[in-house]
């Protein structure tokens, strides 16, 4: 498994619109990594530039010791919208990541390796979804199919799971039964993870390490302990605020449980 | 990552292949009947694709000769009159400032340009005529509005108006006036109704639930704060 290495990384929008700002970082191999940060600090682009779908404007990003081109299969990706196919079963649906290895054509014919769907079928098992592999997308809840876009993503046996906001539509039961088994996954299967997330409890009874981002910038930069309430004020306000506000996108029960009760 | 599969994962495979195996068995079958009362329906309606196959060079010498090269010498009276042929009629049409494109709207004789004229009104007084019934039937029609299964009143009524294409309506329209612009305006204007209506219907169907909600009869009668 490679470790992960931002390098100076600038990323303008236009000419003046600043998505990452100069950020420098190093992800070892295995750890589960959780960037926390306001709506437009930079999150998104910052998983975007680590799967090729953008390039830095500025620095260079390096999976192990490659530097990052353009789309690569190794990297999956795990959407908040799970992008799946509604009218094909969760075995399908997983299959589908076979896609980079197989080619459209015999994809869409169906024509499978039997390794691979074994695979698909194995993925499943580990997002918890085996019993329920026949069943098609379009009757499953929003945590399942949300699971079947985690087992679609280990199907294409990567190095590097990105996650963009996984659990931001579902409700805290089904949101943490994601997270559990895209833990459980990464654990398994020793992969690099990262994810952006806005439920700060959730964050935290998962991650092992976590990135706070404001402005495109890393402003922190540290474990669980660390992310005290002063550090939360920091990354969502820019800086300490008054005990009554709310971090950005999390609701008051969150953020209760994220400092223990003294803002329930 | 497969290199001894689990036996629960190997069952599945099993489970999953077996239903692959019996949704390709009924698919066959189903094709097979397809396919079946396709040839029985050829040999009951008297098709004989070896006959229509054999009249196929006719069909293309009478679109061939009948329509190329363009000929637009009945494009205006003037281009008529003239002899002007080819596609050098039509900008011939419109010299004079528009004078002769007038003077063929006017003239009682048949030119393309008057024809073209005629088809775009018979459209646009179809669809004028048309609106305000697709739209009271339409918006009867959605469950939006009318408790189901009331609205399927309408909605009946829409997909009756369509299933019947507008050439039939046209011979439908017959006692109404002989088969000409009045009886093609009505069948215009009953097809829009149709389609038109479901467009309405669909429209307000699409409304997301939560959209729709506050101007809803629960809402008007809520007290308020």
């Amino acid at each position: 498994m490679p470790t992960i290495e931002f390098e100076n990384v600038t990323k303008l929008y236009g000419e003046d619109t600043v998505a990452l700002d100069d950020v420098s970082f190093t992800i070892s191999e295995g750890e589960f990594v959780i960037l926390l940060g306001p709506s437009g600090a930079g999150k998104s682009t910052m998983l975007r530039v680590l799967n090729g779908l953008t390039q830095p404007t500025e620095g260079s990003v390096r999976i192990g010791d490659r530097e990052i081109q353009g789309n690569r299969s190794e990297v999956g990706m795990v959407f908040q919208e799970h992008y799946l196919i509604e009218s094909k079963t969760a075995f399908g649906n997983a299959l589908s990541g076979a896609l980079s290895r197989n080619g459209l054509v015999q994809s869409a014919l169906g024509m499978h390796a039997e390794s691979d769907k074994l695979t698909a079928l194995e993925a499943l098992q580990t997002v918890g979804l085996l019993e329920e592999a026949g069943q098609r997308a379009e009757s499953m809840s929003g945590g399942q199919k949300q699971r079947v876009g985690i087992a679609r993503a280990l199907v294409q046996e990567p190095e590097i799971v990105l996650a963009d906001e996984p659990v931001a539509s579902l409700d805290p039961k089904a949101a943490r039964d994601v997270m559990r088994y895209l833990k459980k996954a990464a654990t398994e299967q020793d992969l690099t993870t990262i994810t952006s997330l806005h439920q700060v409890n959730i964050a935290r009874e998962f991650g092992d390490r976590f990135l706070g981002i404001r402005d495109g910038e890393v402003i922190f930069d540290g474990d669980a302990d660390d992310l005290t309430m002063d550090e939360m004020d920091r990354i969502y306000y820019g800086s300490t605020q008054d005990d009554t506000t709310i971090p950005t996108g999390t609701t008051t029960k969150e953020a209760g449980e994220a400092d223990g009760g003294r803002r329930a | 990552m497969s290199s001894s599969p689990d036996p629960a994962v190997a069952d599945q495979l099993r489970s999953l292949k077996r239903l692959r195996r019996l949704k390709y068995l009924l698919w066959s079958v189903l094709l097979a009947a397809v396919l079946g009362v396709t040839y029985w329906g050829l040999g009951f309606i008297g098709f004989q694709p070896n006959v229509v196959a054999g009249r196929l060079p006719a069909m293309y010498e009478f679109i061939s000769t009948g329509f190329f090269p363009p000929d637009f010498q009945n494009f205006t009276i003037y281009t008529k009159d003239e002899g002007i042929t080819g596609l050098q009629a039509i900008p011939a049409s419109f010299g004079d400032g528009g004078a002769r494109i007038v003077e063929s709207f006017q003239s009682p004789r048949q030119t393309l340009v008057k024809a073209s004229l005629v088809t775009l009104l018979l459209g646009f007084m179809g669809t004028v005529f048309a609106f305000p019934f697709a739209l009271i039937l339409g918006v009867l029609g959605s469950e939006r509005v009318t408790p189901f299964p009331f609205n399927f009143i309408f909605r009946g009524t829409l997909s009756g108006i369509r299933a019947i294409p507008a050439i039939v309506w046209i011979f439908l329209y017959i006692p109404v006036g002989p088969p000409g612009q009045v009886t093609a305006v009505l069948a215009i204007a009953t097809d829009s109704i149709g389609n038109l209506g479901r467009l309405f219907t669909d429209d307000l169907e699409e409304i997301e639930e939560g959209r729709s909600r506050p101007f809803g009869r629960r809402a008007r009668r809520a007290p308020k704060r």
